[in-house]
């Protein structure tokens, strides 16, 4: 995460609003381990990763309604989810995801 | 990511101080904290910001000081009531928090652990392309053609590419460090022809891979450079942050919470029974030469006034360790 977090500040430096999705767990074959972040800013620019491409989109819009709404959510995405199939994470895990408004 | 964390975001590559976020990622209510709270875990245990009370403050501690021991994130869920739970593997934690009060909370640990450092010598073609692909593996990089100025603390790798510049005291200086990865770049005659001539034990010539990197058949300066790369991680892992998670056997079963677990001193709470980090940040009190090691300020007052409770605390503690 800290690769993003050098984003964010840079970000949150220039005036922008910054929503961030973090892996919490994963289950079977992930993509991408507990740790791996992505960062959204209120002007739709994106840094990092949190599934290799899978999931990314959809988890940009949800990370996109926590920067307006500042709620923050859990969000889970697997195989035997499907909207997990719409959204494409063909990998056969599951990967858990925070996602929070930047509130630095 | 609250206020609380926001000046240490970026900080551990300037100061090289480990530390782990804590975040609220779920409740069953009753609790007293709410998604998004989050707290910094300093190495001391030091606890800034809020993750829910005293009580999950003492098991967070204790779990992110685990976390900062073995490089891996914790996805740690903490319960009320008595009782353990193996760990749930895939870097899931379930604890049982006595003094909790009937709520449940998820808490996502992270460690933010300094680089690992690499220091190129010469200003070669090789060492400048390899300088250039380390910042982009994850290390954070020296480039230097004084073979007089001491090496960084914590050191990882040595690369010595000067054309014959400096090669001899930049070796001596690496062998003499005792930095784990040292490479030499040159040819096998004139590698070996060099060392040969240092005054070193055959055992420290020993330690100098010449030519560096792993035979990949690689011929300009950027090949030359990955192959040092590739040879660097598999004979000491990831570029990664500086943890032992690589040095650890990964498939042992983790340890039982109550064992020392990692680099992490561990104690059990004599009043509520629960296990928690035996470091100066934790609250604790000492009766002739015995310290005692508690949750919060309601266990360790529980303590203080029954010395009754204190001689059968003991042996408890003990005896469950």
């Amino acid at each position: 995460m800290d690769d993003v977090l050098d984003q964010v500040q840079r970000w949150v430096a220039d005036g922008r609003r910054v929503a961030l999705a973090t892996v919490i767990g994963t289950e079977n074959s992930a993509p991408r381990d507990p740790g791996a972040a992505l960062a959204v800013n209120d002007e739709g620019e994106v840094a990092g990763s949190v599934s290799g491409g899978c999931v990314e989109s959809a988890v940009v819009i949800e990370a996109m309604e926590v920067l307006e709404a500042g709620v923050p959510r859990r969000l889970s995405f697997g195989i035997g989810d499907a909207d997990a199939f719409a959204v494409g994470l063909t990998c056969g895990g599951t990967i858990h995801l925070f996602v929070e408004r930047v509130d630095w | 990511m609250t206020q609380a964390t926001a000046p240490l975001a970026g900080a551990v590559d300037k100061a090289r101080q480990p530390w782990v976020s804590a975040t609220v990622v779920q409740v069953e209510r009753p609790t007293s904290a709410r998604p998004g709270d989050s707290a910094v875990v300093h190495a001391d245990g030091r606890i800034e910001g809020f993750v829910g009370g005293v009580c999950a403050e003492s098991t967070v501690r204790m779990h992110a000081l685990q976390a900062m021991a073995t490089g891996e994130p914790v996805l740690l869920r903490v319960v009320p009531g008595e009782g353990e739970t193996p760990p749930d593997g895939d870097g899931m934690v379930t604890v049982h928090n006595p003094c909790l009060s009937g709520g449940a909370l998820q808490i996502f640990l992270e460690p933010h652990l300094p680089r690992r450092r690499i220091t190129v010598y010469g200003s070669s073609p090789v060492a400048r392309a390899l300088a250039d692909l380390s910042r982009h593996v994850g290390y954070e990089v020296t480039e230097s053609e004084d073979a007089d100025a001491a090496l960084a603390d914590e050191t990882t790798a040595v690369v010595v590419a000067s054309l014959g510049r400096i090669d001899e005291p930049a070796l001596l200086r690496a062998v003499g460090a005792g930095v784990p990865y040292i490479g030499f770049v040159a040819s096998p005659k004139r590698g070996g022809a060099v060392l040969a001539n240092l005054d070193l034990s055959a055992e420290d010539r020993a330690r100098v891979h010449t030519p560096a990197g792993l035979d990949i058949g690689a011929r300009t300066a950027h090949e030359i450079a990955l192959s040092i790369l590739a040879e660097l991680i598999s004979l000491h892992g990831s570029s990664g942050p500086a943890a032992s998670r690589h040095e650890a056997p990964s498939d042992e079963a983790p340890a039982a919470v109550g064992e020392a677990q990692g680099a992490v001193a561990t104690a059990v709470d004599p009043i509520c029974g629960m296990t928690v980090a035996a470091v100066a940040a934790t609250l604790h009190s000492e009766h002739d030469g015995v310290v005692a090691w508690f949750c919060s300020e309601g266990c360790l007052r529980a303590f203080e006034q029954d010395p009754a409770r204190r001689g059968g605390a003991r042996e408890r503690s003990t005896a469950s360790t």
